[in-house]
């Protein structure tokens, strides 16, 4: 029983560097900042007269607004406060107010205007959901710099490790994504007969060219019909074991690639792929950086502080 | 609550392909003081962008008609007895906001708004559209880029339900409000 318990101990609560949570909190920021970017229409998506359903979500609050004049102006400030929040967590500015507002700014989103939103979105938001819970701004932020700047005469900081937990929630919501995702479509005939990727790739709605795919490619459509699904189906399962998480991981990449350059849903594959990120070996992101700055010819001066704080 | 928070899941993108192109009109009857006459006006609404060109950029304006469209589908399945739906309320304010600020005089109302549904259907696989097919949609479709397009009016006002084609497109009249 003390096995399981210490197991169990270990696989939700052993230390790790922070540095994934820092890199995951980034990652996820650009995406927010980036769709954010595309709703900067705030007369079309903020604005209480505009493309926004005054039915659903805070009804009366948007009334109240509305009747006291207020909607344009409640609007804009929530678009500038929702920006501000992911612009601060993207850069780790008052990253542990930061993480939590963007979370709440996604959450008001909703209740504001849903409409433009999509799976994107979602999925953002059950990330914050994880990442609210880890330290992601003890490196790599502002936060961090500013402190070291702050100390700069006396002992090296010790940046400390985090729980495990923030992240393995991550990984299971990817795996729980896919295999959700999996699960709906195999009850559909288009999906079991091979041509779903066929209407996907053909819709007016997601192409990206003009004419879809070519009549010579249907095969392959066919193909990616079925390989779709049954990535979907195992990618938890392939998560399981070293060898083949990697193959889910790549596979994954690939399809995420494919379908970007193919097909235009919006910030879908950007969120997916920055949560792949997670799926790094947390101890092995600070050395990843190591050898990035110095591939970039600028070695970093002192080794990554944390495994001076591992060894202490 | 969890679920209350706005963090409910559910993974189904691409579950159930639309085996059809989607498209959406907006029409206004317009009633001027001055000429006392109504005058009809068509604009696209959906597709934002244009479909013989390739697309580089998301339209978030297209996600959130399609998410209106989505909600009146679902509603009509859990509330078939409603009269009436307000799901695609902010899309015939939206526009005809847009639409009377755009072009219309201070003389002139707009009186009635309807939110039309086409659809053209996909080939299955193995088949495509013949670029005859194609030009002709796509030439109307340019006809709409150029701006509100002005129609004859119809005798009486169409009844929800109505049907129209136009190219190969279907149009289902799905929504309809009298000011």
């Amino acid at each position: 029983m003390s096995v399981f318990l210490e197991r169990w101990e270990r696989f939700w609560f052993a230390p790790i560097s922070p540095h994934v949570y820092a890199l995951l909190r980034m990652a996820f920021g650009l995406v927010g900042c980036g769709t954010l970017f595309g709703l900067r229409d705030l007369p079309t998506f903020w604005f209480l007269d505009g493309l926004v359903p005054l039915h659903l979500g805070a009804v009366g609050p948007k009334q109240y607004l509305i009747t006291h004049g207020l909607g344009h102006a409640a609007g804009a400030a929530l678009y500038v406060v929702t920006s501000v929040s992911f612009v601060a967590m993207t850069i780790g500015v008052q990253t542990r107010m930061a993480v939590p507002a963007a979370l709440f700014a996604s959450l008001t989103q909703v209740a504001w205007n849903y409409l433009p939103l999509s799976g994107a979105d979602a999925a953002m938001r059950v990330f914050l959901f994880c990442l609210v819970w880890s330290d992601s701004g003890s490196v790599w932020s502002v936060d961090a710099w500013s402190a070291a700047r702050r100390n700069v005469a006396g002992p090296p900081t010790v940046v400390e490790r985090s729980s495990f937990a923030p992240l393995r929630l991550i990984r299971f919501q990817v795996a729980l994504i896919y295999l959700n995702a999996g699960m709906w479509k195999i009850f559909n005939p288009y999906w079991r007969n091979g041509s779903a990727v066929h209407y996907v790739v053909q819709s007016n709605i997601y192409r990206r060219l003009p004419h879809g795919m070519p009549l010579g490619f249907d095969h392959v459509v066919s193909l990616l019909t079925y390989g779709t699904l049954a990535w979907e189906l195992s990618f938890a399962f392939l998560l399981l074991f070293a060898r083949t998480r990697r193959i889910a991981l790549v596979a994954g990449i690939l399809i995420h690639l494919g379908m970007l350059l193919t097909i235009e849903v919006g910030p879908f594959h950007f969120i997916m792929l920055a949560s792949y990120l997670a799926f790094l070996e947390p101890d092995a992101v600070p050395q990843l950086s190591h050898r990035l700055m110095t591939l970039l010819g600028r070695p970093p001066s002192v080794p990554a502080r944390l495994e001076t704080a591992a060894n202490q | 609550m969890y679920v209350q928070a706005g963090l409910r899941q559910k993974w189904n993108m691409f579950s159930n392909p639309v085996t059809s192109d989607q498209y959406v009109r907006v029409v206004y009857y317009v009633t001027s003081r001055e000429a006392g006459r109504v005058r009809v006006f068509r604009e696209l609404a959906l597709p934002g962008q244009p479909e013989d060109r390739a697309r580089l950029a998301h339209m978030f304006r297209d996600k959130a008609i399609l998410n209106s469209l989505e909600a009146l589908v679902v509603d009509r399945l859990e509330h078939p007895e409603a009269e009436r739906f307000a799901d695609l309320d902010p899309i015939a304010a939206f526009f005809s906001n847009r639409f009377r600020a755009a072009y219309l005089t201070p003389y002139e109302a707009i009186t009635r708004t309807e939110i039309w549904f086409g659809v053209a259907q996909t080939p299955p696989t193995g088949e495509r559209l013949t670029d005859l097919q194609l030009h002709e949609r796509w030439a109307l479709l340019r006809r709409y880029r150029d701006g509100p397009i002005d129609v004859p009016p119809p005798i009486t006002p169409p009844q929800l339900g109505a049907l129209q084609g136009e190219s190969d497109i279907v149009w289902r009249l799905e929504y309809a409000q009298n000011k």
